[in-house]
């Protein structure tokens, strides 16, 4: 048995992890809901007109009603209630199944009533919800397996197409690129540049080029460097939320790391069984 | 049964996972789209894009400005709409005022997009700058976006019309930065 966790436990672990970010995003859509009413720059009045398209008749006053403040402060207090509840346990196994897929459902109603302004954590956390609702609503014994090596290899692309797509720019390479990142007041300090050189951001750059490229290793390296490659992405996500403000890529993407040494487990038992296939 | 069920299952997650990894070679592209058929056909947004910060990031910082015309016509100066947080150590577990920054971040992209559509539809040999906006413009929705969030905000009575500008600032640190430069500039609208 090389897998740390069995599928349930992965399955609720990466749920949790990724409830808390729901709800630190929750609480956040909160801190900014006067953005949300029609002044605001969330105002529903000129999001709707999004491909000139504005449902009209009963459905369009329906929508409007909804999606219009204070009513759509629904949607993040269900979220909240919602990842709340999941992070607190739900025993029942339909019951879980419900309030994740209602949580999913309310994840993507959120982007359909502000189609702008989601980050990758954003992204992140709705495929897991997405994901795990599926995995649990499918009356399967793998369902849920699937869900959760579905949700590790996205992990692993995640991390390999973010680092394979800078590998492809010079500045990336020489480190001048994050430097001018980590620069600007959006995303970094302007304060960063007098204290860091050069010559040290080329080396953070190449060293995180280098972990990035090579994450989808974590599957079949051994067991400590497969360690040290996730802790290597904790260090990197907590970095991110201090320096970047990039707060709830911490949660949705270590929601990914039970999946993804799910995932190992897995692929090592595939390879032990393939071996004493072809030794035996 | 429920080897059919898994069966379908796997092939589900496969042909998802497959998209995805083709998906990224658009984001990531330099040049001509790859793929471009993944995006296409994605009508729900279920293949994400993992290629954050490249391969060509933001490396300055944009600013969106308004400016008022009084009644008596003088113009009064320019304001900045939405203010950038400095970094703050609590940002590390709470950052709300990230959602306003990549709104303006996200709506500028699609600006700049739609500038691009309209420049390349110009007349030939008469190319439509940053500063000058092409007729019709001001009905796109990232402009609409921008020009109703700076005509919503508070303001003194007498203000008769209103108009917006973008300006970057930063650039190299090893040079001392870039003094903020406007790099668009909106009609002005009446409140």
């Amino acid at each position: 048995m090389n897998r740390l966790l069995d599928t349930e436990s992965s399955l609720l672990l990466i749920e949790r992890i990724a409830c808390i970010g729901v709800i630190v995003s929750s609480i956040e859509w909160w801190g900014i809901a006067p953005q949300l009413s029609n002044k605001g720059l969330f105002s529903w009045d000129v999001l709707k007109l999004r491909r000139g398209g504005i449902l009209l008749g009963p459905l369009g006053r329906l929508v409007d009603k909804v999606f219009e403040h204070p009513v759509v402060l629904f949607i993040p207090t269900a979220r909240l209630l919602l990842a709340s509840w999941l992070v607190l346990g739900v025993q029942s196994a339909v019951m879980r199944a419900v309030m994740i897929a209602a949580l999913s459902a309310m994840t993507r109603l959120l982007y359909v009533r502000v189609p702008l302004g989601h980050d990758g954590s954003d992204q992140m956390a709705s495929l897991i919800l997405l994901v795990s609702a599926i995995g649990r609503s499918i009356p399967s014994p793998q369902a849920k397996s699937f869900a959760v090596i579905f949700i590790g290899l996205q992990g692993c692309v995640a991390y390999a197409a973010a680092g394979w797509a800078k590998r492809s720019a010079e500045g990336w390479r020489s480190g001048a690129l994050l430097q001018k990142i980590l620069t600007t007041s959006t995303y970094g300090a302007p304060v960063i540049g007098r204290y860091v050189g050069r010559r040290a951001f080329g080396l953070l750059s190449k060293g995180l080029l280098t972990w990035q490229c090579t994450f989808p290793l974590v599957l079949v390296l051994p067991e400590r460097l497969a360690y040290l490659s996730l802790a290597c992405g904790v260090v990197f996500h907590v970095a991110n939320a201090a320096l970047m403000g990039l707060n709830t890529f911490v949660w949705s993407f270590i929601a990914t790391y039970p999946a993804i040494l799910y995932t190992r487990g897995v692929a090592h038992e595939l390879v032990q069984a393939l071996w004493t296939r072809i030794t035996v | 049964m429920n080897d059919i069920i898994d069966a379908l299952l796997l092939i589900f997650f496969s042909a998802w996972l497959i998209a995805t990894i083709l998906g990224q070679w658009n984001a990531a592209s330099h040049r001509r789209e790859r793929f471009p058929w993944v995006r296409r056909y994605d009508r729900f947004g279920l293949i994400p894009t993992w290629t954050f910060f490249a391969p060509r990031p933001a490396t300055t910082d944009i600013h969106l400005l308004y400016r008022d015309k009084l009644a008596v016509g003088a113009m009064t100066p320019w304001t900045e709409a939405i203010v950038v947080e400095p970094r703050r150590f609590l940002h590390i577990v709470w950052n709300p005022s990230k959602r306003q920054r990549k709104m303006v971040s996200d709506t500028v992209g699609a600006l700049f997009r739609d500038l691009s559509v309209y420049s390349s539809g110009a007349k030939r040999g008469k190319r439509v700058g940053p500063l000058r906006i092409p007729k019709d413009f001001h009905t796109t929705w990232p402009y609409l976006i921008l020009l109703h969030y700076v005509s919503s905000l508070s303001r003194l009575p007498g203000c008769a019309a209103t108009q917006f500008a973008l300006f970057r600032s930063g650039g190299d640190p090893e040079e001392g930065g870039a003094e903020p430069q406007p790099v668009f500039i909106s009609a002005l609208h009446t409140l």
